[in-house]
């Protein structure tokens, strides 16, 4: 049989032995789940937790001008308001205790009526507005216009000068960079994982032995090869769920503000978990190879786990602010970092096409070097019967096994 | 044939091979065998492309072994291992795979050899969910699924009860009648002896000894006396004689084995015997797989 067609072999093996396990159903059914939550979350959590407008009631016996004179001082002051008319004080207290409305104006009294506490923000448009109102009325006596008698009444305010003005375009939406956050910690706990998940099963068929059966028929890079695609297949089937939850989250609420993401922000993303998976996965397996004991494997993981850290603080913390800056662009571009780096740059800003293709130029032929040079550390290493083996060693010893 | 030619593999200063060579031929079974340590399994993994080594070949049907060669083996490792929580089932069918069997042929193969161990209804079960003795039997339908042309077995029959031995020896016999060429190592000489058609013994990473037993045994440069003699009043005080060539292998009681040269006379030695007491019984017999293999690594 020809090596594709035992890393078919091998591939198929891994994919069903996973999906058919309890612990896969249950993960991929949360995570469409949670896809859903997020979106109906997104879409319905801001009604909830931010107040309505404030209702105000204003007694019959005021004029327009009160009224007009509110909306005004609510739009200078940036709070909503809702107008409404009420007969009389009575009527007023009335619709307070049952609740119709935050807030009663008793015009003539000059007062504001409030159920359990007073309300700061309407207490200040409500004011604000009476003084508009009286201070009309008094000019209007005097004869003279607002204009005339603004300099008597305040100076001018302060004029603002910004020495170093933000750029246009450089601040980020709340949804571009929540997006952002969310790609970034998608792909972190994705590479964490599923690696996680190659190590763990490098280390099981070398503990168990079963590598050494294996290997009398298959060659140690078919092995190799066959586990990393089969867990990037079960990897994508679990991105797939969890876009069919934002989907069918979408569809649920009809009608949702998504973040306004282009579709080749969605387009590099996947891209790059694809990319990342393999370039990792293989960088985990070789790992794997060589320690004997489950319980070792943690500990010889930790150098790729701080690998992944650095792009992953930059992708959360400079790259939504700076996505163009030069430390953004190298991470970007570098393939130990670009698989979080890219689609964050992505999320944040409109990096150049030219850009995107020359990181994947050099993914694809890291991902090439990263095969051979997992698949010599994983054949100098997996028959190997001592608890720990250095990666170098492995690497010099491969000639062990052919490859 | 498979042919081992001229292995050699050192590790630093050890030299676990040093010109091993052998022969197994399909339809025979060959006896591997040697002290710890002399290289049975780091030639036995040499046949499976698991050892790089320094110089010397492995050949099948004339040809170095490669993987497709390869595909057509079966293999049983020292050290046993199996996928624990797969299900014994898929378990037996992905080797079959491996090994070149096509999905269909692949799932009838695996339902024959699951009858033939008796374990259809565990078909269904976690390798980890069985008993040790049929976990080695897994292991060996892993190994012999597929009908493999060359079949290496490494220490097959150790933990096993008399009834598995027994079984396991029937099955190696029906696969070598099949056509197979079988290689086995084993401490168990006795059983080598009744099982096998050749023996190869290997000692520091050579081959000491190698050939069809019965030739080997009658080729030997000695023969063997065991005899059972009680001793009467007045009897000969002659036996065991002690000079003329002759060497004691074991005293037990009235019965002693002695070591002499193949031309030897047996019946000067049975007057003898006859003339010191009663004679219980006499055997005069080439050597056993056991003293060739004493002679052989004898250092």
């Amino acid at each position: 049989m020809s090596t594709p067609g035992i890393i078919w072999l091998v591939t198929v093996r891994e994919v069903l032995e996973r999906v058919r396990s309890r612990s896969y159903v249950l993960a991929t059914g949360a995570i469409a789940l949670l896809s859903v939550a997020l979106v109906i979350g997104t879409a319905r959590l801001p009604d909830f937790f931010e107040e309505g407008p404030a209702r105000i009631a204003v007694t019959a016996d005021s004029n327009n001008t009160l009224r007009d004179a509110i909306n005004t001082a609510a739009r200078q002051l940036d709070v909503e308001v809702e107008l409404s008319s009420v007969d009389d004080r009575a009527a007023g207290q009335a619709a307070l205790e049952a609740g119709d409305v935050d807030a009663v104006v008793v015009a003539s009294e000059r007062e504001v009526l409030f159920e359990k506490s007073d309300n700061a923000s309407v207490l200040a448009v409500v004011n604000q507005a009476l003084r508009t109102t009286e201070l009309q009325a008094r000019l209007d006596a005097l004869g003279l216009t607002l204009e005339q008698a603004r300099p008597l009444i305040a100076p001018e305010p302060a004029t603002v000068e910004l020495l170093q003005p933000e750029e246009p375009g450089r601040t980020l939406e709340d949804g571009a960079r929540a997006v952002t956050f969310l790609s970034t910690l998608i792909m972190y706990g994705a590479l964490a994982l599923y690696g996680n998940w190659v190590l763990m099963g490098v280390v099981e068929e070398k503990s168990s032995r079963v590598v050494e059966v294996l290997l009398g028929t298959v060659r140690p890079f078919e092995l190799l090869a066959g586990k990393v695609l089969g867990i990037l297949a079960v990897a994508l089937s679990q991105l797939v769920a969890g876009i069919a939850g934002i989907v069918a989250g979408i569809l649920l609420t009809g009608d949702v503000n998504i973040p306004d993401v282009s579709g080749i922000v969605l387009v590099v993303a996947a891209l790059w978990f694809v990319l990342g998976l393999l370039f990792y996965n293989f960088a985990y397996a070789a790992v794997g190879a060589t320690v004997s004991r489950q319980s070792d494997a943690a500990s010889a993981a930790w150098p790729l786990v701080m690998v992944l850290i650095v792009p992953y603080m930059a992708s959360m913390f400079l790259i939504p602010d700076n996505p163009d800056g030069l430390i953004s662009r190298v991470l970007s571009y570098l393939p130990l970092s670009s698989p979080m780096a890219m689609p964050a740059r992505y999320g944040a800003g409109e990096p150049a096409l030219w850009e995107l293709a020359l990181s994947v130029a050099l993914m694809l032929p890291s991902i090439a070097g990263i095969v051979w040079l997992a698949g010599r550390i994983y054949a100098g290493a997996i028959l190997s019967s001592r608890p720990r083996v250095n990666l170098f060693e492995a690497f010099r010893s491969s000639g062990e096994l052919s490859s | 044939m498979l042919e081992i030619d001229q292995l050699r593999k050192r590790y630093g200063n050890v030299a676990a091979l040093d010109g091993c060579s052998f022969t197994a031929a399909p339809g025979r079974m060959v006896g591997f065998l040697g002290p710890n340590g002399s290289g049975k399994t780091t030639t036995m993994r040499s046949i499976f492309g698991l050892v790089h080594l320094d110089s010397g070949e492995v050949r099948w049907r004339g040809a170095p072994v490669g993987p497709e060669a390869r595909r057509r083996f079966g293999y049983m490792p020292e050290e046993r291992g199996l996928y624990g929580r797969s299900r014994v089932g898929d378990q037996v069918r992905y080797f079959a795979r491996l090994h070149g069997s096509s999905a269909h042929a692949a799932a009838e193969e695996t339902g024959r050899w699951l009858e033939r161990l008796g374990l259809e209804d565990r078909e269904q079960s976690r390798v980890e969910e069985l008993s040790h003795g049929n976990q080695q039997r897994v292991q060996l339908m892993v190994a012999l699924v597929h009908e493999p042309d060359v079949i290496v077995l490494d220490e097959p029959f150790s933990g096993l009860d008399p009834v598995g031995v027994d079984s396991l020896g029937e099955m190696l016999r029906a696969e070598a009648a099949r056509g197979a060429a079988v290689v086995f190592s084993s401490h168990q000489l006795d059983l080598v002896q009744s099982l096998c058609d050749d023996v190869a013994v290997i000692d520091h990473g050579r081959v000491v000894l190698h050939g069809d037993l019965d030739e080997v045994r009658a080729a030997s440069a000695h023969r063997y006396v065991e005899a059972s003699v009680a001793p009467s009043n007045g009897g000969s005080s002659m036996w065991p004689p002690r000079d003329g060539g002759v060497e004691q292998v074991w005293q037990r009681g009235h019965e002693v084995r002695l070591r002499v040269d193949r031309g030897t006379d047996p019946g000067p030695l049975l007057t003898l015997a006859s003339q010191a007491g009663t004679v219980e019984y006499f055997r005069f017999e080439p050597p056993s797989l056991s003293d060739l293999f004493m002679e052989a690594v004898r250092r």
